[in-house]
């Protein structure tokens, strides 16, 4: 028995690596609250943490375009972006691009304002994946690769 | 950035832009993204020191299917270094600003960007001032628009 969990241990880790070969970042996004009312601000803070044993670098442009977000109604179906979001991915430029450094255990945090973002008029129950993309800590096929954070639900209520 | 003794509070930066971007699209058409304003957010960075590498990108960051074949930017930049000291109705006063700019222009022809002019401002020095920063919109609400 003892035997079967370390071998079962072994395999997951084995396929996380996989997953994110050389990556020493996780992200992280949370609701500030996990219910709002219809109108209300929506505050999602995602947060970068280095989970490595080096330093290691980002860039931090402006949050909304530094992460891909994916917003999805109860019925799994993505939620349009707004006029306001879809003007902004098409027009941003990096006139601001922050190298940040991130000390083993430091973590950069920033806030969301998603209704900004996403039609979040209707209420229901709505589940959020934020990824973005990092450099990789080892040499790879790519500089680069993309995290995820672990999704999270928030309920829009009526007011 | 360190505080002297006999001193606390909070420090910030705040940096404002004026930006001139321009790019030709594969059907000859010139776009320009331009203005003024607050560079992106407030404040521009929370502490402690800062830095800034900005750029300019040949793929268009929306799914739009637009292809860029060059690129021109002029951008001037003012960085404030922000303080409030510890206390009841202390306010954000400016300590030293610098002033900074750089420019490129470049090309793409499918398969490789090549570099044509670029300069920019080399150490760029601060000077102590008293004008807060001021601005009235943000410059990410710059849009592309056909010249």
């Amino acid at each position: 028995m003892l035997k079967t969990i370390i071998l079962s241990v072994a395999a997951v880790m084995a396929f996380s690596q996989a997953v994110n070969p050389g990556v020493g970042l996780r992200l992280s996004a949370t609701p500030k609250r996990a219910s709002v009312a219809v109108g209300e601000p929506l505050m999602l803070k995602v947060s970068t943490r280095n989970v490595s044993r080096r330093s290691l670098f980002i860039t931090v442009t402006l949050a909304e375009v530094d992460h891909k977000f994916e917003v999805r109604d109860a019925t799994g179906a993505a939620v349009p972006m707004t006029d306001y979001g879809r003007n902004l991915l098409r027009n941003a430029q990096e006139t601001r691009s922050v190298m940040v450094k991130l000390r083993p255990g430091e973590e950069h945090e920033e806030t969301i304002q998603l209704e900004k973002l996403f039609q979040l008029n209707k209420p229901g129950t709505y589940q959020i994946t934020v990824k973005r993309i990092v450099p990789r800590t080892q040499k790879g096929p790519s500089s680069n690769v993309e995290i995820s954070a672990d999704t999270c639900t928030v309920v829009i209520t009526e007011i | 950035m360190t505080v002297p003794q006999g001193f606390s509070g909070d420090t910030q930066w705040i940096q404002l832009v004026d930006s001139t971007r321009r790019r030709r699209k594969s059907d000859g058409v010139w776009q320009r993204w331009a203005g003024a304003g607050l560079d992106s957010v407030y404040p521009y960075w929370g502490s402690g020191s800062t830095n800034d590498s900005p750029a300019i990108s040949f793929s268009p960051s929306s799914n739009s299917g637009l292809t860029i074949i060059e690129m021109t930017v002029a951008d001037s930049f003012e960085m404030y270094l922000m303080f409030k000291p510890s206390g009841t109705n202390s306010i954000w006063v400016p300590l030293r600003k610098v002033s900074w700019s750089w420019s490129a222009a470049g090309t793409y022809d499918g398969n490789t960007v090549t570099l044509g002019s670029s300069n920019h401002s080399t150490n760029p020095s601060g000077v102590d001032t008293t004008d807060h920063p001021a601005w009235t919109r943000n410059v990410q609400s710059n849009q592309w628009v056909n010249e």
